[in-house]
């Protein structure tokens, strides 16, 4: 008679406690040995009694809730043909959310897992906070970078450098002049070098075609810190050894060499008082030289450069040079917010 | 006074890339011989070890050029090894030290 899966038993236990104790509450008797189908019909009766149009909150001022009427009747066949097993209980949407409120079955409500935030928040808020780190992180670079240029730009002018007037391996003079209107790259050495002399020129001669190939145009200079033995021949033979394009071998005599190796804070140990026919090691600093257009001095580079790292380095100094009238003091560049690729 | 270097000397005393070369290979192989023979200061050595190679090298390089790169290995060599006998010292300390904190934690824990 009854319908027996265990959702409608449930309901059947619920309506049959709940008929109960309203029947008794609302004529103020107890009917605990009610009939089933009795306390199930005064259950419903009583529902659409208490939860009828009118004792809903709205109800006066919300027609839809008034209308009731035409379903009235209906309701009457339907609690008949429920109570006696006719016609299953349909899920009416009022019943139900009435029957949850009354019934407290437990479904537990899903919640958002995020609780009180959501994706596109936090999405925004990570993607702020690290742009902003981002920032940070450059405009600490960009003030080390400045700062960094600024203290090398006071050092190494003066230092290095100055005039001198020297031989080359055609005879005819060069002295500080001659670095004028071109870049240099100076290298000291001896033409009686063991093997270290020899290895820089063959540096000297790769960085001199890399620079070519970018279309940098520089002036390879060789000068002897050996004036006793490296005379302008010896030195025109000395190079041709070396395939290096437009190179310029200098000696000269003993003061003005030392003179020049002075001005260019180049240690070599050659004494005065050798002769030409005696053997020995000319102990120098080994060092690359580069001058700018004006004769001044731009780096230097040591044995830790090898060609490719030397010509890179000197072609991003040439690339980032600029005249003494035209040079300003560099601004600091303040890195863009917005441009966080930079 | 200072000495001018006569303006019209031939250039004798040039060494040729090819000259060098040769002095080069001759000094390897004389370098390698001393390595074979475990050989690091030449000068206390009695001159039988690797006498082939030495003359070799001798023939074919300016003396200045032989005692250069001679002094040249034996300096490297001392070098080199000076960093492993420290790196080794550093290693033994730490490992040392490393000890002596275990057995102060051992001792801490055992029951007296």
């Amino acid at each position: 008679m009854l319908a027996t899966n265990k959702t409608t038993i449930v309901e059947m236990v619920g309506i049959w406690r709940q008929s109960v104790t309203l029947c008794s509450r609302l004529s103020g008797r107890s009917f605990s040995r009610m009939s089933t189908k009795d306390a199930m019909r005064n259950a419903y009766r009583s529902r659409r009694v208490l939860f009828s149009p009118q004792s809903r909150p709205f109800s006066t001022t919300l027609p839809m809730f008034n209308e009731r009427k035409p379903e009235e009747k209906k309701v009457e066949e339907d609690l008949d043909a429920l109570v006696t097993g006719k016609k299953r209980p349909m899920a009416d949407p009022e019943l139900i959310e009435e029957e949850s409120v009354v019934f407290k079955v437990a479904k537990p409500k899903r919640r958002n897992p995020l609780g009180f935030f959501n994706v596109a928040g936090m999405l925004i808020f990570a993607g702020g906070l690290a742009m902003l780190i981002n920032y940070k992180r450059r405009v600490q670079r960009a003030v080390d970078a400045h700062k960094e240029e600024r203290e090398s730009e006071s050092f190494g002018k003066a230092l290095i450098g100055g005039p001198f007037q020297l031989i080359d391996q055609n005879g005819g003079i060069f002295t500080q002049e001659n670095l004028k209107g071109k870049f240099s790259l100076i290298y000291f050495g001896f033409t009686l070098c063991p093997d270290i002399c020899p290895e820089e020129l063959d540096k000297m001669a790769i960085i001199v075609k890399n620079l070519k190939k970018q279309g940098i145009d520089v002036q390879p200079i060789f000068i002897s810190c050996d004036p006793i033995r490296d005379t302008p021949p010896v030195v025109k033979k000395y190079l041709e050894d070396f395939d290096i394009e437009g190179i310029v071998g200098l000696t000269g005599s003993y003061s003005d060499v030392e003179a020049c190796c002075k001005a260019y804070r180049v240690y070599f140990s050659t004494p005065p008082d050798v002769t030409a026919e005696d053997d020995y090691i000319v102990d120098h600093s080994i060092f690359f030289y580069l001058m700018d257009p004006e004769g001044e001095f731009v780096n230097v580079f040591g044995r830790r450069y090898d060609a490719q790292g030397a010509s890179e380095e000197i072609a991003k100094k040439i690339k980032k040079w600029v005249p003494a009238k035209d040079r300003r003091e560099s601004s600091f560049q303040k890195p863009s917010f917005w441009k966080f690729w930079e | 006074m200072e000495k001018l270097h006569p303006p019209e000397r031939e250039d004798t005393q040039v060494v040729t890339r090819l000259e060098r070369e040769k002095c080069w290979i001759a000094r390897d192989k004389y370098f390698a011989c001393l390595d074979k023979n475990r050989i690091m200061s030449v000068a206390n050595q009695d001159s039988s070890v690797c006498a082939n190679e030495r003359s070799d090298v001798d023939s074919l390089c300016r003396q200045s050029w032989v005692d250069y790169f001679i002094q040249r290995r034996e300096r490297n060599l001392q070098i080199d090894a000076m960093k492993r006998f420290r790196t080794q010292q550093a290693y033994d300390e730490l490992e040392a030290r490393e000890a002596a904190s275990k057995e102060e934690l051992r001792n801490k824990f055992v029951k007296r």
